[in-house]
């Protein structure tokens, strides 16, 4: 105990002694290995950010921008079915959980980690990686900006819960709260997974 | 690396983005920030959301930090930063959820296959989070984290003199909380 407390009458020192001697929580196994994750995740997302905002990337950003639009369109139509397994990943090098490079990255994302979720074959390791990509770009209102995304991220999330994924449970429970929040309607081609998830 | 003291760990993190230095501080602190958060109150998986959260936060103002200034204090004005937003969108989140929460909250909890690492019959945690926030916040630097009221006026930016009386009636609070309960 510091100098401040030992100079405290007895009866208060002893109530200060109690404290200390308390039983303490610990932190889950691979806690640290997930925030160093959420690390450079920010870091990667901090050297993009950097790089929009230069004069000279300007105007590359709002062709991307558009593609970004349509290639969300062409993802959001798709069937999640032809996505089946982590092996139709590697085009964009999400095979081993990690973020693509693609300005659609957000929304592939969260397919990727359905994808990884969804083969038995995937290691774990790659989906938790993915999971913490997710997880690290969630917004402080648990959402992640668009609804069309925040819906795709929550239902991927729920996935990786399933299978007992400890990176998705915080960031999962903060989207379901977002979404019930907003109002998303049980409609939502996700609800049955949010359900089964519950 | 694992033996060197926190401003270098710091430094070395601020100015050539050593992660290898940052992930020492993060095994160093993460139950000791864990434990800070669940005084307050804080559930075990919310506590460890904003572990993760403040060391991030760390990450993010790494370059502002000064090794003139202690570590601790650094990080436990950014852990209670931290806590606050968090009883702020609890409060709003409050107005607009109708128990759902609250259901989600218990099955992710069981879900966990950890749970019931922080300890379930703790008074201590009971009791200290049971005092009015100021109390709290001077006994969690002051007892909890070893702080000389110097230090602990510095990180909660009130004075000296205010920290010596809120201990006084902290500690008093606690030991009539404690007394109460043998008496029981």
């Amino acid at each position: 105990m510091n100098e401040d407390i030992e100079r405290l009458e007895p009866e208060l020192r002893a109530v200060a002694a109690r404290l200390k001697a308390a039983p303490q929580a610990h932190v889950r196994p691979g806690f640290a290995a997930d925030v160093m994750a959420a690390v450079r995740a920010d870091r990667v997302r901090a050297g993009v950010l950097h790089r929009i905002g230069t004069p000279a990337a300007f105007a590359a950003a709002a062709a991307l921008a558009v593609l970004l639009g349509a290639s969300a369109l062409f993802l959001a139509s798709a069937p999640a079915k032809s996505f089946a397994t982590a092996a139709e990943f590697p085009g964009i090098g999400l095979a081993d959980g990690s973020r693509p490079t693609s300005a659609v990255a957000p929304y592939v994302q969260a397919y990727a980690v359905r994808a990884l979720a969804s083969d038995p074959s995937a290691p774990s390791e790659a989906l938790s990686r993915a999971v913490a990509e997710i997880a690290s770009a969630q917004h402080a209102d648990g959402g992640w900006g668009p609804p069309a995304l925040t819906a795709r991220n929550v239902a991927a999330l729920a996935a990786a819960v399933k299978l007992g994924n400890e990176t998705a449970v915080c960031a999962w429970k903060r989207g379901v709260r977002h979404l019930r929040a907003h109002g998303i309607p049980e409609t939502d081609p996700f609800a049955s997974e949010l359900s089964s998830a519950n | 690396m694992t033996d060197a003291p926190d401003t270098e760990l710091m430094r070395r993190a601020g100015t050539a983005d050593d992660e290898a230095a940052f992930a020492v501080l993060v095994e160093r602190y993460q139950n000791i920030l864990l434990n800070l958060f669940l005084r307050k109150g804080i559930s075990y998986v919310d506590g460890e959301d904003l572990a993760q959260r403040t060391f991030l936060r760390l990450w993010r103002y790494r370059a502002k930090y000064s090794p003139q200034a202690k570590f601790t204090t650094f990080l436990f004005m950014l852990a209670m930063q931290e806590a606050t937003d968090f009883f702020r969108a609890s409060q709003r989140r409050r107005n607009l959820e109708d128990g759902f929460a609250a259901e989600i909250e218990v099955a992710a909890d069981e879900r966990r296959p950890d749970a019931g690492v922080a300890p379930q019959d703790d008074d201590v945690r009971r009791a200290v989070a049971r005092l009015p926030e100021g109390l709290r916040d001077v006994v969690e630097l002051g007892v909890f984290q070893d702080l000389p009221y110097a230090e602990v006026a510095e990180t909660l930016g009130i004075p000296k003199g205010t920290v010596k009386s809120r201990m006084f009636h902290a500690l008093k609070k606690l030991k009539e909380m404690f007394a109460d309960e043998r008496g029981h």
